[in-house]
């Protein structure tokens, strides 16, 4: 890669993304561009594997892994907007596809060139050409997997202050799981529910009106609990923030549009 | 019996050499090399106060009294005042020990060399040493220095020189070491008892002692 | 036998989360314990170094059991202790048993979770002896008739008012005042007569010294102390894990078992104890007996969760582990709860009884993060999920739907046709609104929240027609 040669980033969008928000994925490749990027979207992408890897299905895991390898292995980087997906890529693949031989190097290199979208924007590009606007006192929730193993914590919130008229309010517990845990949530709806509430009650007293984070998972489950009676807090991924590409909130139908605009 | 405890003793040895992939005991030579294992510095708090500063202030943390003495009389005084300022009385029992045998206690007091009863209301005893990291004293069983002194008294009293304060625990045992010295019960004791059993709340006095005073003779 | 229940977890739940009196003392406990642990770990610059040596002592330790437990055990017997090996749970409450003899002896005993692994008190309540728990938190659930449900703090789920009640109930109706000062003066005055008119004492190890054959006992109330030294037999029972080489690896592990446990740097209690009274010594047991317990840990040893074997059972991970933090303990219906449990308690119970446990959890790795000895919580809870799938352990529904999403995943043509689908359907259900309410197969989700809607189309299928 020389100077001027602009890196390519394979951008594995994630099935949340996906399915439910486009927007995140569009808001992505919007943002790596800006970061001087030239964006791929392989088209044999789906899953990263983590609802077989977590449930215990490893075989399956295994297969979903190997094909991840195979159709990101040309980039020079593979970024996901979600630190879940990103830190099953780098940190797991390599043991799961380590009895493999042919696999091996292959998935520790891509392990070691995968990121989570704001870690790549804030540590790898340097990014600080953030041109997006939002008036809103917004909270950050940290997503478990990100947090701790991808070490995503500062960078969000570095180009989160580069957002006209955004004041980031800390919540209390803003490091603690949400409650969402892939299959957990629909396994043990009960114990869901009550972290789930316990984030909505510890947004609701940030006095924040929107709550910002980097995975649709958790997004999705805050969304939803926040919409059955757990505060007024709007929510969107940092993406779609960063980007200035945020219409209806996660949740929200057309026209709904809460207090924060 | 022992036969039984033998052979239950073998197969858990077995068992866990099994689990490590040996089929018997270490080879001799690493044997001999890890007793040999230096008992190691681990990475440890740091700080720079003096002892008896760092001693006084992280064992009034722990809610323990701390007082200076320059002298035996001072050691006397300090107890003393401590006694009246709490009302405690004049009923002491003093572990039967030369250190403290030396101290001129008040006439007034009603001082007795014996092992603690139940329902003592004040118990003395010497240290084996202070450990200013924590403001822990290092207390030893022994014949002149019964364990009951440091448990059943209402208030526990400890007397304490202060070349005795050591910066670490690992100071402890090198003086361990250098007596060649394995008491059959070493005490470290950082302030009274507690509980935080009922709703997290901090209460003293649990089944311990409910005071707890240092004397540092200077 | 408990391990039977462990297919009532949903219910346990259930009741645990409806139970607002218990939800006020975790709530209460959460905030403390975190707080504490937080403050003072933060306080302390080498923590992390201090976690590092600590993880790598037990793993030298493990690879050489054999040796530093035959030394240790050689070095209490040095000291005039008796050392008891026990491989079950059975044989070690036979072995505590038979050293207590004859029945109605007043037995008095410090917080040992061994002892309730092996199910100690029933087994001598049976031959006939009196047992008292001394640590007020066992104290109090003892009179409850419930099992501790925190490893540190036992009654934990317990709010004063409840604790009056038992008090009432047991110590006869005398005037009592509401405050914790009164409830710890009256179990203070209750409990004294027990030590000083104890025929033996039973207290657990924190850790075990093979330098010098020393067990070391760490309490705050003392407890431990007064039941190790009054009694003319002081037992102690503890697991082949507990041992350390040397006294410096006893002072980290110290360091970080305060801090981590309670937010202390030193607990008010750490005492060394080897052996019995020696001749001369103005008091101490003349007996001391040390029943080193195995109950399947040899087994881990060689297995994919010997790192389950540094635990120090300190209780950071119950304590900062949301799932923990919403249920409580007696929800796990085991010895151990907490991630820590969700661990043990499969292999102990068997993965069959206790499969609930390593999934009711979001492996969102705060507990390995406090752990003072870096064990991977979350990845051991995962090979227990896997272990569990192979064995096809879990219901024949999330099964499907984990087959049939590989087999879409595999295939992202098929993906895209049948999310196509979905989310037409999907859409068409919501017309305008953002989120559901309910939707088929949705029913875990929907019950406590609501859906949200898709936006429409797959992005794959949008940037596939050029949109960007
Ligand atoms: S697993 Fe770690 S955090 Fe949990 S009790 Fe054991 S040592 Fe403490």
């Amino acid at each position: 890669m020389t100077a001027e040669s602009k890196p390519g980033v394979g951008l594995f969008v994630t099935c949340l993304a996906d399915l439910f928000r486009p927007t995140v994925a569009f808001a992505a490749a919007r943002l790596l561009r800006a970061a001087g990027c030239t964006v791929t979207v392989p088209p044999a992408q789906s899953c990263c594997g983590q609802p077989a890897y977590n449930s215990g299905d490893a075989r399956g895991a295994r297969r979903i892994a190997k094909r991840v390898v195979e159709v990101f292995s040309p980039y020079d980087f593979t970024v996901a907007p979600s630190g879940s997906c990103a830190a099953i890529i780098r940190e797991h693949y390599p043991a799961l596809l380590g009895d493999d031989p042919g696999l091996r190097e292959k998935s520790q290199r891509l392990a070691r060139r995968t990121y989570e979208l704001t870690t790549f924007l804030a540590d790898v590009r340097n990014f600080t050409a953030v041109d997006a606007a939002f008036n809103c006192t917004a909270t950050y929730h940290d997503s478990c997997a990100g947090l701790r193993e991808c070490g995503i914590h500062r960078q969000p919130r570095r180009l989160l202050q580069q957002v006209r008229g955004l004041t980031l309010r800390e919540m209390a517990d803003s490091d603690v799981c949400c409650g969402f845990g892939g299959t957990f949530c629909v396994k043990y709806p009960d114990i869901s529910a009550r972290m789930a509430g316990d984030k909505a009650h510890a947004i609701a007293q940030s006095g924040a009106d929107a709550v910002l984070g980097g995975d649709l998972g958790c997004l999705l489950n805050i969304a939803g609990r926040i919409k059955r009676g757990g505060g007024g807090a709007r929510v969107f991924h940092v993406a779609e923030v960063l980007a200035g590409m945020k219409g209806a909130a996660i949740g929200e139908g057309e026209g709904e549009g809460g207090g924060a605009k | 019996m022992k036969a039984g405890n033998d052979a239950a003793r073998a197969e858990i040895l077995r068992a866990i050499r099994r689990a490590l992939g040996r089929d018997g005991p270490l080879d001799p030579g690493i044997a001999r090399a890890l007793a040999a294992r230096a008992a190691q510095p681990h990475p440890r708090p740091h700080y720079s106060a003096g002892l008896a500063q760092r001693f006084a202030q992280k064992l009034r943390a722990a809610d323990g009294s701390v007082d200076f003495a320059d002298n035996l009389a001072g050691i006397a005084a300090r107890v003393d005042a401590y006694l009246a300022r709490h009302k405690l009385g004049n009923t002491v029992a003093l572990a039967p020990d030369r250190r403290l045998d030396r101290i001129p206690w008040p006439a007034h007091w009603q001082a007795e060399r014996r092992n603690a009863r139940p329902g003592d209301g004040v118990g003395i005893t010497p240290a084996f040493a202070a450990v200013a990291e924590t403001g822990s004293v290092a207390l030893s069983a022994s014949a002149q220095t019964p364990a009951a002194l440091n448990l059943l008294p209402a208030t526990h009293i400890v007397i304490v020189e202060e070349q005795q304060i050591v910066p670490y625990m690992e100071d402890v045992w090198q003086l361990l070491r250098a007596a060649n010295h394995n008491p059959r019960a070493l005490f470290f004791i950082t302030g009274p008892s507690r509980t935080a059993d009922i709703e997290q709340t901090l209460q003293l006095g649990a089944h311990g002692p409910t005071r707890f005073f240092v004397v540092v003779r200077r | 036998m408990r391990a039977a229940a462990q297919n009532n977890f949903p219910r346990r739940v259930q009741v645990a989360l409806g139970n607002e009196t218990l939800q006020r003392a975790l709530g209460r406990a959460r905030a403390g314990f975190q707080d504490k642990r937080r403050r003072a770990v933060g306080q302390v610059a080498e923590f992390e170094r201090m976690r590092r040596a600590a993880k790598e002592i037990k793993n030298h330790t493990l690879t050489h059991l054999d040796f530093y437990l035959e030394k240790f055990a050689d070095a209490v017997r040095a000291n005039g202790g008796q050392v008891h090996w026990a491989r079950t749970a059975g044989e070690a409450r036979d072995i505590v048993v038979g050293i207590c003899g004859a029945g109605g002896k007043k037995i008095a005993k410090g917080k040992t979770m061994v002892a309730e692994e092996i199910e100690l008190n029933p087994a001598l309540e049976k031959a006939g002896h009196e047992v008292t728990e001394t640590d007020l938190g066992e104290y109090i659930v003892q009179l409850a008739g419930e099992a501790p449900s925190h490893i540190i703090a036992p009654a934990v789920h317990k709010t004063r008012g409840e604790v009056l009640e038992l008090f009432a109930r047991h110590h006869g109706a005398k005037k009592r005042g509401g405050d914790t000062a009164a409830i710890v003066a009256e179990a203070r005055q209750v409990l004294r007569e027990k030590f000083t008119g104890a025929d033996i004492g039973i207290t657990g190890a924190n850790f075990l010294i093979a330098e010098t054959g020393a067990s070391v006992l760490v309490t705050n109330e003392g407890n431990g102390d007064l039941c190790s030294c009054l009694p003319p037999v002081h037992i102690v029972t503890a697991a082949i894990e507990k041992v350390l080489p040397t006294l410096e690896d006893l002072a980290l592990f110290l360091r970080l078992l305060g801090r981590s446990a309670t937010g202390q740097e030193i607990s008010n209690y750490t005492t060394l104890y080897a052996g019995a009274k020696r001749e001369g010594d103005a008091d101490g047991p003349r007996e001391f007996h040390l029943v080193l317990l195995d109950n399947g840990r040899s087994a881990m040893l060689g297995g994919e969760f010997r790192d389950m074997l540094r635990c120090i059972r300190c209780g950071a991970c119950l304590n900062h582990c949301p799932v923990y933090g919403s249920i409580g303990g007696h929800a796990y219906d085991a010895v151990y709860s907490g991630p820590m449990g969700a661990v043990l308690t499969p292999l102990s119970a068997g993965l069959r009884v206790a499969r609930d446990l390593p999934n009711a959890c979001t492996l969102n790795g705060r507990c390995r993060e406090v752990c003072p000895v870096d064990i991977p919580l979350p990845d051991l809870l995962r090979k227990h999920r896997m272990r569990e799938f192979e064995q096809k352990l879990g219901g024949a529904r999330g099964r499907l739907a984990l087959v049939l999403w590989a087999f879409f995943a595999l295939r992202p043509r098929l993906y895209q046709a049948a999310a196509g689908a979905l989310l037409y359907l999907l859409k068409k259900t919501a017309g305008r609104r953002g989120a559901l309410r309910k939707f088929p197969l949705a029913g875990g989700w929907t019950q406590s929240r609501d859906l949200p809607v898709p936006e429409g189309k797959t992005f794959l299928r949008r940037w596939a027609r050029g949109e960007r």
